[in-house]
This record gives structure tokens, sequence and C-alpha cells, in this order.
């Protein structure tokens, strides 16, 4: 088990080294996060999906509060 | 020491099978003893191979390396020892009890070259005579004119090793790998000095010390000359060479080591104990697993929740975007996150295989050490 997590610590580590050099070069070379979400936004709808499931967890919430209160 | 002195019978191919064996695997087992007290040991366990009369009976005695190991693990002490060869009255010591144990072994494997080992009055230009020594540093049961005999190299002067009786404690100076030095042997005979075999006969007293004679003789001289005056009347005879194969038809004794006894054991439940530990265990383990699945499977949902997230982004990546920049950004993040999930997935095989698996066998565990107890047989 401790030879396991061995090797996926040295996976996940070189993961995150590689992304975070992505991320970086991709700054470097006039990468910008605005533009990014205006593009997923446009082809995911990803505001509109946030907004739905906020809704849903807030809904949810209540509704496990109400039982919590209604059990009392 | 004589050109005699340097020879050993070749062995036959079964005891050179079960020895090639045995003797590397017991040197792989003997790594706690001093280098100096291994290499004794293995020399001596060879020698016990070489003269063995009855291979089976050998077998039976030897059993196996482990058993060995165990055997001269019981007798040795390795700090003491690595005191004893450090101190400076170092030679002077009791004789090593691995060394008395291999003995014993010998003695009971090899009983014709004890009784024609015990030598006879050695002539005084001799300058290590060996009188009353131990059996295993003794053998002049080789024929000199054997055409199987191989050249067996020892220096003595550089090998001090005493091999003293139990009752004259001298201490043997081990200095030199004994098989290193068998090894060296065959090389360093020189050309000026011809094989044992095409030489002729030479005098009784320069007749085949064997290695562990070579390794042990001159250091224990002191204590063959005391117990040659000590015990001059129980010093028998050697015997001549047309007495040899009579006393080779002769088995030698069977007998029984009481130095490696291990006694044999096995488990016995305690019932009642057993019962109530079932009992007790049963709902606590289950108890305990449920308690562990509950972060299990959050941590398997927060993980495929995760691979699912990046591999979402990762196709994103390459679903639009103009500037080879967002790629770059959006590709490390789904990389970062993807790697996060793979780390929570691990979490998982954690949780299940060592968390709730560790759970189940330390009960178990548990309830073997206190509901069994070893019973000799």
């Amino acid at each position: 088990m401790s030879k396991g997590w061995r090797i996926i610590g040295a996976i996940v580590l070189v993961l995150v080294l590689l992304g975070a050099i992505c991320i970086g070069v991709g700054f470097m070379t006039g990468g910008d996060v605005a533009d990014i979400y205006s593009t997923l936004d446009l082809r995911y709808n990803l505001s509109g999906r946030w907004e739905q499931y906020s809704q849903w967890a807030i809904t949810s919430f209540n509704n496990i509060v109400e039982g919590v209160r209604g059990l009392w | 020491m004589g050109i005699m002195s340097l020879i050993v019978p070749k062995q036959s191919e079964v005891t050179d099978i079960n020895k090639q064996k045995f003797l590397p695997e017991l040197g792989r087992l003997l790594t706690f003893m001093v280098e100096e007290d291994r290499q004794t040991a293995l020399a001596m366990y060879s020698r016990l191979f070489d003269d063995a009369e009855d291979e089976q009976l050998l077998q039976n005695l030897l059993e196996s390396p482990t058993r060995q190991a165990v055997v001269i693990a019981r007798a040795y002490d390795a700090k003491e020892r690595k005191k004893q060869l450090e101190s400076p009255t170092h030679g002077e010591e009791q004789t090593p009890g691995f060394v008395l144990a291999i003995d014993r072994l010998y003695q009971q494997v090899a009983p014709r070259h004890l009784e024609m080992a015990e030598p006879e009055e050695a002539p005084a230009e001799e300058p290590a005579p060996v009188v009353n020594q131990f059996s295993l540093f003794e053998d002049d049961a080789h024929p000199i004119d054997d055409s199987e005999y191989v050249p067996f190299q020892i220096e003595a002067d550089t090998v001090p090793i005493a091999e003293p009786v139990e009752e004259l404690p001298v201490e043997p100076e081990l200095s030199a790998p004994a098989e290193e030095e068998a090894a060296e042997g065959e090389e360093e005979l020189p050309a000026a000095e011809p094989r044992p075999e095409e030489e002729a006969p030479l005098p009784e007293e320069e007749e085949p010390q064997d290695l562990a004679e070579a390794v042990f003789g001159e250091a224990s001289a002191p204590a063959q000359e005391q117990s040659r005056h000590e015990e001059p009347a129980e010093e028998p005879t050697e015997p001549s060479r047309e007495q040899a194969p009579a006393a080779e038809s002769a088995p030698p004794a069977p007998a029984e080591l009481d130095l490696d006894y291990i006694p044999e054991t096995k488990r016995k439940a305690k019932v009642f104990l057993l019962i109530l530990y079932v009992l007790l265990a049963v709902p606590v383990t289950l108890a305990g697993i449920v308690l562990l699945l509950i972060p299990t499977v959050l941590v398997l949902a927060l993980s495929l929740l995760v691979i699912g997230g990046g591999s979402a982004v990762l196709i994103a990546a390459f679903s639009g975007f103009p500037k080879l920049a967002d790629i770059l950004i959006v590709v490390g993040t789904a990389v970062i996150v993807l790697a996060l999930g793979l780390l929570l997935l691990w979490l998982f095989v954690w949780f299940i295989g060592g968390a709730i698996g560790g759970l189940i066998r330390n009960v178990i565990e548990l309830g073997r050490k206190w509901c069994y107890e070893e019973v000799p047989v």
C-alpha cells in the first residue's frame, strides 16, 4: 500500500507540475480568463447551469432544514 | 606443514549437489555473524559434507540451512564475539559455541574420521602437533596417493584459528575466510612445487592435515600440548590404513542432537474466550466497517465527480478556443483537476484495501492472539 502511495503521489506531482507549466505558459503568451469564461459560457451555458444548480442546492437545503424542524 | 597438508579429497557428485545448495543458502542466513566466524562456520560445514560417511544421516541431521542457521544463532552472541575478536587477549578465550555445535555434528556423521584423526605422538620437530584436538580439524584419513585428491592450500600462518577441546578454553583466532584460503590454495601452488599426487609419499607426520586443521592448528598448539600432558592415556592410537575400510563399513551410530532441539507446538483454541470474542468482535467490526464505508463512498463519489469534471474541461479545451494561450490554460487546469481526481480515487482504494481490510485483518489477528495458545505437541 505504501508503494501505491508513492506511485500515485509521483503521478499526481508530475501532472500538477505539468498543469502548472501549461497554465503559466498560457498566461505568459497572452491567455485571458475572461475570454476563456465567455467562450465556455457561450458553448456550455455555464452561467445558466450555475444558476440552475444553485437553485437546486438552495431548495434542497431548505427542504432538509424544514424536515429537521418538523422532527423536533 | 607439508605438501600433503594442502590436499583434500574430492566429493561425490551427490554430495557436491547438496553442498552447492546448502552452503550458499547457509551463507546467506549467517550474515548476523562476524564475517570471520561466518567463513569459519561455512568452512566447517563444507568439511562436514566432505567427510560425511553416511549422506542420509548427514541430511537427516542437517535438515535444512535454516535449521542449521537457527542452531548456530542459538550458540552465537555477535556482540560478545566482536568484543572477543577485538580484545588484546584474543586467542585465549573459550571456544565459540557455534564451533562446538558444528563439531558435534561432525562427530556424528564422521566418527571414522575422528578415530583416524587421533594422532600418535608427534615428532619433536613438528611445529604444531595435533593432539586431542577437535575432530573436525583433524583428518588423516585421506590416502596420499589417491588420484582423486585435489590440492587445497591453507596458509596456516595467516589463519591462526585455534580449535581447542572443550575443557581447554582456547579462543580460535579467526583472521581469514577459510574458503577463500581454499580457493587461493589452488592458485598458489607454485610451479616448483609439484602436485601432491605427483610427489613421492611423504613421512607419516606430514600427511594430510585438512583445511580446518590448517585453520585451527597453530593457535591451538598450546592447548594440545597441555591436553597431551593431562590425558595421555585417553589418546587412541592411529589406525593403520588397512583398518580404514573396516571402519568405513561400520555404519555410524545415529545420535540425537540435543543442541538444536526445537519443541514442536500446535495452536489450541480457548473455546470460551473464542466464542466471547466472536460475539463481541463481529458487531464491533461491522460497525467499524459501516463507519469507514461512509467516507469511502463519499471519496469515491467525489473522485468520480472530479475526474468527470476534469475530462469535460479537457474536452472543452479543444472545442472552439481561438487562441493557443487559452487552450494551454484550460488544458493545464484540466490536468490539475484530473490529478486531484486520481488522488481521490486512490484514497478510495486505500479506504477499501487499507482501512477496511486492515480493520478486518487486525480483528482476526487479535482474536488469534487472545483466543489461541501454543501448546507443546
